[in-house]
Formats: structure tokens, sequence, C-alpha cells
């Protein structure tokens, strides 16, 4: 590069600034890892309480399901079932 | 020009004709399974019953997989069902009994890939936020990496205890224990989990 065009002061400007806002993600990335860190629980059965909500379960399966009963003729079964668990 | 105009005004015509057909016409009938008895029980129990294969499986689409088979088949059995069990427990021991015969077999041997990022990344969770996401996920992939470093029978123990509405007794008649020795594994698998979860930071 032409070190005259290196010395710019706009361009060490611009430069100066890049750095600033790279340090300032990379503060901001290592905050969030720290916060991450700081979850705590008190027990190990807690903690698995806590992921289990993480991980709601995909409506894809309903819709699933619903194709695969409706491919066994769907529905006519209930009816037993639920008097045989209610007796009505 | 004037041929354009027309052309945008039959256009315009159509869309109104078909949004009005669209409001017009009845909403599509909820599935009979829905609506019933059957319904309410994947309701109540659906979120557990995929939690358990996810962990046991390690694998988001082979938990779905499983969670679907695991429901039909209780469809299809619940003829059959007594009620000598509770509903939970039943579908409990479908799942451990269908995510064990899996992991037996020749496909889960040589096709899954429990480190699979991409497997995870698609994976449902409960944030929207990108950065909550992403904590959600590393954590995930902590207790997953720890849980497979369990005995079967401990990780076993450990997920179907953190379901609070699983008694003892109950943990014990799915795992072919009494309660009493449910009690003393499940100390020892707390144990152990701690240590290898404090590895994995």
């Amino acid at each position: 590069m032409n070190p005259e065009f290196s010395n710019h002061p706009k361009l060490r400007e611009q430069q100066k600034l890049e750095a600033e806002q790279r340090q300032t993600l990379e503060n901001a990335q290592k905050e969030l890892a720290g916060q991450a860190e700081e979850r705590q629980f008190g027990s190990v059965d807690e903690l698995l309480r806590f992921d289990a909500e993480q991980h709601p379960v995909p409506p894809e399966i309903a819709e699933r399901l619903n194709a695969s009963i409706a491919a066994e003729g769907g529905g006519k079964r209930e009816k037993g079932w639920f008097r045989r668990m209610f007796g009505s | 020009m004037q041929a354009t105009v027309s052309n945008e005004e039959e256009l315009l015509r159509q869309q109104e004709g078909a949004q009005a057909a669209e409001i017009a016409a009845p909403a599509p009938a909820r599935p009979n399974w829905v609506c019933g008895e059957f319904g309410a029980v994947y309701e109540e129990h659906s979120q557990c019953i995929y939690y358990l294969a996810l962990r046991l499986l390690g694998d988001p689409a082979a938990a779905q997989d499983a969670t679907h088979d695991v429901f039909l088949k209780a469809y299809r059995k619940m003829d059959s069902f007594r009620g000598e069990a509770g509903v939970r427990t039943w579908l409990y021991r479908i799942t451990i009994n269908h995510c064990q015969n899996l992991q037996q077999s020749w496909h889960a041997r040589h096709m899954f890939s429990n480190a699979d990022d991409a497997v995870w990344e698609t994976a449902g969770t409960a944030f929207d936020d990108p950065l909550r996401a992403l904590e959600t996920k590393e954590l995930g992939q902590r207790i997953q990496t720890t849980l497979e470093k369990l005995p079967e029978e401990y990780r076993l123990l450990l997920l179907l205890v953190a379901d609070q509405e699983l008694s003892y007794d109950e943990i014990g008649e799915l795992t072919g224990q009494s309660a009493d020795a449910v009690r003393g594994k499940l100390h020892r698998a707390r144990k152990n989990f701690a240590a290898h979860f404090k590895k994995t930071a």
C-alpha cells in the first residue's frame, strides 16, 4: 500500500474505529458467556427439568400422528377406551 | 395502456373472489382423535415422552420419530390398556422399550450421529431470542454429553425422576426394582452426573 495513503488521517481514524468495534463485540460475547455460566441449579433434577422445558414437543409430531391415525380409520376406538377408563 | 389496466382489474377481481371464497369456506374440521380422549392423553403426556426419547436417543429427529411411534402404538393398544398402571407409566414403558430396541438395532448403531450440530440447530427451543437459544443449545449439549457418559441405568433413572409426576414406586415398576433400590441408585447417579457435568464446562 502507498505509505502516503496508509498514513492518511481519515484512514487511521477508520481503522481505530473498527478496532474499537471489534473490542466491544468481543467484550459483549465474553459477558454473555459469563452470564450463561452463572445460571445455578439446586440439583441435577432441577437441571434436567429446566432442560426439559427448553425442548417443547415439535408440532410436526401431532401432524404426523394425525396422518397415521387417519390412515388406520382413526376415531373409531375412542368410545371403547373412554368407557373402559371412566365407566360411561 | 387500456389493455394493461383491464388485466390488472381482472386480476384484482380474481384475487378478491378467491379471498371471499376462502372466508366463506368452513375451517377444516379438527381430527376426531384431537378432540377425543386420546387427544387429551397426547396433550398431557407428549412433552415428557418426547423429552425422555430425546435424551435417551440423543437425536431430535429420532426423538420425533420415536414419540410419533410411541403414541401410535398407544393408540392401537388402548383397547387392551386395563388401567392397572397410570397412563403416564404405561406410556413411559412403551417409550423405554421402543428406545432400547432402537438403540440395539443396526440402524441406531450406524445411522445416528449424536454430535451432529446441524441436527440440534433445527431442534425446537422455547426461545425466539437467538442468544438465549444458543445458551440453551450449549447447555443441552453438555447435558447430553454427560448423560452419555453414565451407565444406561443411571441415565434412565435420572430422566424418570426428573418427571415430578412419577413416584419412586412407579420408577421401580418401570425399571424392575424396589423403590428403595431406586432411591439408592439415584443418589449415586446424581453424584456421578454432577462430577461428569462439571468437566463439560
